[in-house]
């Protein structure tokens, strides 16, 4: 139900969001004055002559997009699988996606020792690559396991998930043991996940991996309304549960290994967005899920704002969303029923 | 008036025996029609074909004359509607947003609810006695109070045919009989009504007609008014038991009983 206290809240959530993101603009190592920000871009000099005009266009705007881009699609994600799994506590990990993604990740910086991450093609760093492609390895095994069951079960995907995420931790693990204690730091660097080394060729790689997908998931909200209801009552009223089920997995699954592969398996956005906003929308996902992405976005870079300006310095901003989402989901916890924990 | 038969039907899960063979069924409007028979014995099975969730390897299931697969899947839930034995929902959702959710095969996945889908809500929360559950929370809800409002969204699809799978399992005797009875009203009303149950005295009050499933025929053991198919030597065949049936001594339907053999032998 949309009521006008609804509607009310959305605006003081746009408004709150808008002055997140200005303040994510401006805030930093080092603070930029609006006053020379304008005295710089009326002297009309080349961009490397203005220090702050070039912190702004080159450092800020490319990390707060960033961080709209792939909050944004992580809390899209989690909306989708916790109605796909029929799950209120599935995320865009459940099903091991960012688990493969790291163990890509680490594979290629340990066999290539650093060189991963200068060689690449069409913009995409070796590192990004391997990340990318150890994830859709991890899809497409799900898939494969799934796809022999008459009904693509919540229970199967679930389990196949988890445990192929173990398996990608003990393989971590095991490279962690291998790797020369110089590469520990890099790669120990990149499970933290960050969106501060991101520049505009990273900007386009998760543009125009995330967009189309999140397009795709928008469209199936009426759908993902009814099978998060009752399957066999979705089916009964015409929805083809299979298509549904391989669309909202494939695609989710895909923007979660273009999230993962650029910014690192950045935890927590994909559970606590999605039911902070339930909170506040209710269930239908016509408006959960266009919310979910906006609020994704707006939190994360909240997180990067926190991250920016810790004591220590700049923290990794999983880190952050891990110290913050959790206590904060604890409480959500113990505020909120769960209708039905096993789907 | 509209009619959905299924004749000859024969099917079995994937690899699995067959569950029915050559088995005939109808739902006409206006007309309310009770699937009995022991647990096991398919009935829930032929109400999934019947609805066209899964196709029969032999046989065909037509409303009005049409194969119900050369329906568009949105068409077909217009026309039927079908009630799963089970739902059980993942997210809360209020009365209200359940009751929309059926509106779902006239608003499709991308346009948004209108007036007209209101109307229709409101109306059908109104026929099922929910308006003053509208805005609760589903999942809050007793077992009476839900398989009304499951109606209501069933009934919000508008169709002519509804089949139902066991809605009054969980009922007590009172919101059985109001189950029923506003079964038996929505057939007054002209919906053809197709309705599973265990409670075979209830269905004999309220139903028109009557199919007895069996899986030792894998299909229908008796067909008829409930007094053709309640019968003492029919029954305890099917049910392995010693059954007697007296008539009702206020209605004059058939009433069912179990005796067990030690004691009344
Ligand atoms: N999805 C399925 N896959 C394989 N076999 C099934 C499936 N569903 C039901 N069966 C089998 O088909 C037979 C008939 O089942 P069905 O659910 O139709 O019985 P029923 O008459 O509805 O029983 P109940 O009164 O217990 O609900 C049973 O032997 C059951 O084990
Ligand atoms: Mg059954």
């Amino acid at each position: 139900m949309t009521s006008r206290i609804t509607l009310g809240r959305i605006a003081l959530l746009v408004l709150i969001s808008a002055g997140i993101v200005l303040v994510s603009l401006w805030i930093g190592a080092e603070s930029l004055r609006w006053e020379q920000i304008q005295a710089e871009w009326r002297s009309g000099k080349p961009i490397t002559q203005c220090p702050a005009l070039s912190i702004l266009i080159n450092q800020r705007i490319p990390r707060t997009l960033a961080a709209l881009l792939a909050g944004g699609t992580l809390a899209l994600v989690g909306c989708a699988f916790q109605a796909l799994l029929r799950n209120p506590l599935a995320t865009p990990y459940t099903l091991g996606v960012a688990g493969a993604g790291a163990f890509g990740a680490f594979a290629a910086t340990v066999l290539m020792e650093g060189a991963a991450a200068r060689i690449g093609i069409v913009g995409i760093s070796g590192v990004q690559l391997a990340a990318f492609l150890c994830a859709l390895l991890d899809m497409a095994a799900i898939y494969a396991m799934a796809a022999r069951h008459p009904r693509m079960s919540p229970a199967v995907l679930l389990l196949t998930g988890v445990t192929l995420g173990m398996l990608a931790n003990a393989g971590i693990l095991f490279l962690r043991y291998l790797a020369k204690p110089n590469m520990l730091v890099v790669m120990d660097r990149w499970l933290m996940g960050g969106v501060d080394v991101i520049g505009y060729r990273d900007i386009k790689t998760l543009a125009v991996g995330t967009i189309p997908c999140a397009l795709v998931l928008l469209l199936q909200a009426a759908k993902l309304d009814q099978i998060g209801f009752d399957v066999e009552l979705a089916a009964g009223r015409g929805i083809n549960v299979r298509r549904l089920q391989a669309v909202t997995f494939i695609v989710g699954s895909l923007a979660t290994a273009i999230v993962v592969s650029t910014v690192g398996p950045i935890g927590f956005v994909g559970l606590i967005v999605p039911h902070s906003v339930r909170a506040l929308t209710g269930s239908r996902h016509r408006l959960l899920m266009p919310i979910s992405l906006f609020a994704g976005g707006v939190f994360l870079c909240m997180c990067d704002i926190i991250a920016r300006k810790t004591f220590v310095g700049e923290t990794p901003i999983g880190i952050i969303t891990a110290l913050f989402g959790g206590p904060f989901f604890l409480y959500l916890l113990t505020k909120r029923r769960f209708v039905d924990w096993e789907g | 008036m509209h009619e959905l038969v299924a004749s000859h039907i024969t099917f079995a899960y994937a690899s699995g025996p067959p569950i029915l063979v050559d088995v005939n069924a109808q739902v006409a409007c206006g007309k309310l029609l009770a699937l009995v028979g022991p647990n096991g014995a398919g009935k829930s099975t032929l109400l999934r074909v019947m609805c066209g969730l899964m196709r029969p390897q032999r046989g065909k299931v037509e409303f009005d004359g049409a194969s119900l697969f050369s329906l568009s899947s949105l068409e077909r839930a217009r026309r039927v509607a079908f009630l799963p034995q089970a739902v059980n929902p993942t997210f809360s959702l209020s009365v209200f947003e359940v009751v929309c959710l059926g509106r779902y095969p006239h608003v499709g996945a991308l346009r948004t609810m209108r007036q007209k889908d209101h109307d229709v809500v409101l109306r059908c929360l109104q026929e099922t006695r929910c308006d003053a559950l509208r805005a609760r929370d589903f999942s809050e809800l007793s077992g009476g109070e839900r398989q009304r409002v499951l109606i209501a969204a069933i009934l919000a699809q508008e169709p002519d045919i509804l089949l139902l799978d066991e809605p009054t399992s969980l009922l007590d005797l009172h919101h059985q009989i109001e189950v029923f009875s506003l079964l038996k009203r929505l057939t007054r009303e002209g919906y053809g009504v197709a309705v599973v149950t265990h409670d075979l005295n209830t269905a004999a009050r309220f139903c028109d007609h009557m199919l007895l499933l069996s899986s030792s025929v894998h299909g229908v053991k008796a067909e008829g008014t409930p007094s053709e198919v309640l019968q003492e030597s029919i029954l305890s065949e099917v049910y392995e038991t010693e059954v007697k049936v007296c008539p009702h001594p206020i209605t004059g339907t058939p009433l069912v009983t179990v005796l067990d053999a030690e004691r009344y032998p």
